[in-house]
């Protein structure tokens, strides 16, 4: 039985294939359109999903869109009406692509599948909740679900037992978690939906010296993590900014315009806004905890991608274990929807053995193989030296050892926003000067912003405060101890974006300003390349991490296809590019002094 | 110190004669006229000015160049990273269709690069650039943001366009927006930058229009004679959203030029034949009613347009021109 989940319309477009309870296939529209975030009907998507699967769309026996759209179409009017004449603009602006296209989603649907059979519409969080909970390892577990809005439903906390997830309580519109640190994300400079985490990396560099004014002023926090949020302060509701003149007054000024400096008023804004949403996730997830008696935890929604807040709810609530939907946001949706239909909707059986979670490292996009990038690099007169599989590891191992940044593209793309090793751009986690190097030369971003490290899953204890793995790279944990460097006098006294001029630890391209890391174990059945790169690394130069960051630069999609990969190698300052078995050296480059080809060099593909 | 200078060494010619270069202990020394330059700041001062040496007191050259060593244009005053130059380039169609379409691993050149935002963007991406001014002082702002990001393959030479340091039909891609009406022989600046790119190659020419600019020219009528006290007819200086910096050199560039000229359509496509180009794009097109798109495929052949398609383009230009300061843009390829 072939089930097709689809999300758009909002954000992060996405199509997931689910054939008899497995995933086959899932990928993000914007890896294909190259349009960051892109919300469209996810045609490539789907066409992606069936092509991996090999059926066609009239083999579909369930295509599932991941909320509502008459249950969201009503808070929406709801909503205006309440403000009205409050947000005219807004309404107006917004009104039109409703009724056009996006209450009649069946229709749209079948008529761009050319479909007939069955669409399902379950809830926005029940969707996030079956994305969080069918792939978990666990039998039975809590769930929490937490993000912007879906239809009502802005938080939601239940029980996944065997094949049924069901929701206990719920949060809703306008008080939301998820649109309250968007708030701050706007105010602070940056893009709402996808700088987020732009302000969570932040955070480290700045002191909470706002989180009593956030906590009284702006929202009513109860003991078991509910809240209402006070409205007098925010303009999303009926207007097109998220903020209002009221909470610039509060906070002492207008928002950050996008791209001028940050100031230390910025960073402790961040750093207050990031504290309260640890403050807020803890105490729901032990109020959770007492509710449910169960001892796993797993999580979805947006607010699911705060590495830290999650960090914080693995060491310090009561869950025993704790799973993180790796595609948390509203692209996992699709493949909560499907996994719904096969689980609750159908009543099919679910076995798990508590240990290995179904997500299948979460590599579920496309693959390429040798032969097609061969085609690649010969038709576009791209030079490359051939390593043979055995050779990969030890030869990678040394360029970044010796300091070479390398674009790594192997296997399948993929789910989710982070790159787990197979479309990751990689360095050399010990050099000093590393993070802001490839931050300012071959990002593009902001030198703030912190590397991840990939780490040998057996090894990671020796680095990081945890016991435990971290796939998916959601969580954040200590550096250990001994490995820290101690800050001398000065370096103490230093604030601000300054503390990025210290050297932290032994590793100190991935270690952040307040010693963390948002750290990804690497498993030798997951991903056994990667593996043995890393282990390799550390055979010959004693340290089983490495920087991993997604290949892509600033304002863009992580790659997708040889081409995209090219193309972004080519417009930065990497070092090497590997794909499959093709080294591709930049200073091998030859200089094109004849048959240049204008018009079709280098069109994707 | 040299280091882009020495790798592309082979394409480099003295100003003064034409004859080979030597680099030796950061000196600049010509084999055949023993002529040397200097370096200031790591960009070699290869200005060589028109006539044997010679600078006269109303030459437009040194006019244009006093004026510009006094405001450079543009500035860098909003960003300092590669990442805000990028995120400043991809808001304008052209820069970015540029470096989409633009192949890597060719060298291109752009003469007047002032401070050298447009080469430091294309040498972001694996290409190897040239940025060539007058203007001393521009140049040095290019190259202390290129030197500042690492960007190896940009290179900054000050260079007079009416004697280049190029050997001829060196490359594959000649930018050369908005310096050729400020100079005093505009088809001869052509001619002469048009020697320098290869045989297909394409070059790129970024000029007033005579009648995109009029508007620009009543308001300097107007600032002139009130004494500079109705700026605010000009969109840009009373736009909030720009920095005083940046509105002072705008307002320099467009109102108090020492020297400027305005050309047709028709001008620019009778210099491509007599020199031997093909018409290839325009910005805008020359066809009337034929819209820019945001994908456009920049170096695809496009039809010339006749009088009247011309005469429609240039009225058009009157009316919307005036906000990027009465500009056009045309492509061209030089014949096999």
């Amino acid at each position: 039985m072939n089930i097709l989940g689809i999300s758009f319309f909002y954000h992060d477009s996405a199509a997931c294939l689910v054939r008899d309870g497995k995933v086959i296939a899932a990928a993000q529209e914007e890896r294909f359109t190259r349009k960051k975030h892109d919300a469209d009907f996810p045609i490539n998507a789907i066409n992606y999903c069936l092509e991996e699967a090999g059926i066609g769309t009239k083999d579909l026996d369930f295509v599932v869109f991941y909320e509502k759209p008459f249950i969201k179409f009503e808070r929406i009017l709801e909503t205006y009406l309440s403000y009205a004449p409050i947000g005219i603009k807004s309404f107006i602006k917004a009104m039109p692509i409703w009724i056009k296209e996006k209450i009649w989603m069946k229709e749209l649907i079948r008529k761009e599948l050319n479909f007939e059979g069955k669409v399902i519409f379950p809830e926005h969080h029940e969707s996030h909740a079956a994305s969080a909970f069918f792939p978990s390892p666990f039998q039975e577990a809590a769930f929490l679900t937490i993000d912007g809005v879906g239809e009502w439903t802005t938080t939601s906390f239940g029980v996944g037992k065997d094949n049924k997830v069901d929701i206990l309580a719920e949060i809703h519109f306008p008080h939301s978690l998820g649109l309250l640190y968007s708030a701050f994300t706007y105010y602070t400079g940056f893009k709402v939906n996808s700088g987020e985490y732009k302000m969570m990396g932040l955070a480290p560099y700045g002191k909470p010296k706002y989180k009593d004014l956030i906590l009284s002023a702006l929202m009513n926090l109860k003991e078991d993590g509910s809240f209402k949020l006070n409205m007098d302060y925010f303009n999303y509701c009926a207007g097109l900014t998220m903020t209002n003149r009221r909470f610039e007054n509060l906070f002492g000024g207008p928002p950050r315009s996008p791209g001028s400096k940050l100031t230390q008023r910025d960073m402790d804004i961040a750093q207050s806004i990031q504290e309260v949403t640890e403050e807020v996730m803890l105490r729901m997830a032990q109020h959770v905890y007492q509710e449910t008696g169960k001892k796993n935890l797993c999580l979805a929604g947006g607010v699911a991608l705060n590495c830290v807040s999650n960090g914080r709810i693995l060491r310090e609530s009561p869950f025993e274990n704790v799973w993180i939907q790796p595609a948390a946001g509203d692209a996992g949706g699709a493949l909560g929807a499907a996994l719904f239909v096969w689980y609750q909707y159908l009543e099919n059986k679910r076995i798990s053995d508590g240990k290995k979670d179904f997500q299948q490292g979460s590599y579920l996009g496309p693959k390429f193989e040798n032969s097609y990038i061969k085609n690649y690099l010969e038709k576009n007169k791209i030079s490359y030296i051939l390593l043979k599989n055995e050779d990969i590891p030890e030869k990678i191992a040394d360029l970044i050892a010796n300091q070479k940044v390398i674009g790594w593209f192997q296997e399948r793309m993929e789910f989710g926003p982070r790159a787990l090793g197979n479309r990751s751009i990689l360095g050399d986690a010990r050099s000093s000067k590393m993070q802001e190097m490839m931050n300012l030369k071959i990002k593009f971003r902001e030198s703030f912003r912190p590397f991840a490290p990939s780490v040998i899953e057996e090894r990671a204890s020796d680095f990081f405060e945890i016991d435990r793995k971290s796939p998916y790279m959601l969580l954040v944990a200590p550096v250990k101890e001994e490995l820290r460097r101690k800050m001398t006098k000065e370096e103490q006294k230093l604030f601000g974006l300054d503390k990025l001029k210290t050297t932290r630890s032994s590793i100190p391209a991935v270690t952040h300003v307040d010693y963390s890391a948002r750290l990804q174990t690497v498993n030798k059945d997951d991903n056994p390349l990667y593996y043995q790169l890393i282990a390799k690394f550390d055979e010959k130069y004693a340290c089983p991490v490495i920087i991993n960051t997604s290949f892509n630069v600033r304002g863009e999609p992580i790659v997708c296809t040889p081409a995209d990969a090219y193309l972004c190698f080519m417009r930065t300052n990497m070092d090497c590019l590997i794909m499959g078995n093709f080294l591709i050296e930049k200073k091998e480059q030859k200089l094109l002094d004849k048959d240049v080809n204008w018009l079709k060099e280098f069109e994707l593909d | 110190m040299l280091k882009h200078m020495i790798e592309h060494l082979d394409i480099f010619v003295c100003p003064a004669c034409g004859g080979d270069l030597q680099i030796a202990d950061d000196e600049i020394k010509c084999l055949k006229c023993l002529n040397c330059y200097q370096v200031e700041d790591e960009v070699p001062l290869l200005f060589w000015p028109h006539e044997n040496g010679i600078v006269q007191k109303k030459d437009v050259t040194n006019m244009v160049k006093k004026f510009y060593e006094k405001t450079p244009f543009p500035n860098y005053e909003e960003f300092e990273n590669v990442g805000g130059l990028i995120q400043k380039a991809q808001t304008g169609i052209f820069a970015r269709l540029l470096n989409e379409q633009v192949p890597f691993n060719i060298r291109v050149l752009e003469v007047g690069c002032g401070t050298g935002q447009l080469s430091n963007f294309l040498g972001v991406a694996h290409r190897i650039v040239f940025g060539t001014d007058m203007c001393l002082n521009s140049l040095k702002l290019g190259q202390e943001f290129k030197k500042r990001n690492g960007l190896e393959r940009v290179g900054f030479y000050q260079m007079n366009l009416f004697r280049p340091i190029f050997r001829e039909e060196s490359f594959p891609l000649v930018i050369c927006n908005g310096v050729l009406h400020h100079t005093s022989a505009p088809f001869s600046g052509f001619q002469s930058i048009s020697r320098l790119v290869k045989k297909g190659g394409y070059i790129l020419i970024g000029l007033y229009n005579r009648y995109g600019r009029i508007t620009t020219d009543i308001r300097r009528s107007i600032f002139k004679i009130s004494s500079d006290r109705f700026k605010f007819l000009d969109s840009r200086l009373r736009d909030k959203n720009i920095g005083e910096l940046k509105k002072l050199t705008w307002f320099m560039d467009q109102y108090k030029n020492p020297h400027e000229s305005g050309h047709t359509i028709r001008e620019v496509l009778g210099w491509f034949e007599q020199i031997g180009f093909d018409f290839v794009n325009g910005i805008p097109k020359l066809k009337a009613f034929e819209t820019f798109s945001e994908n456009e495929r920049l170096f695809k052949s496009n039809p010339e347009g006749n009088w009247l398609d011309h005469f429609l383009v240039q009225t058009h230009l009157l009316f919307t021109g005036s906000k990027e300061g009465g500009f056009f843009l045309m492509i061209g390829r030089k014949k096999l």
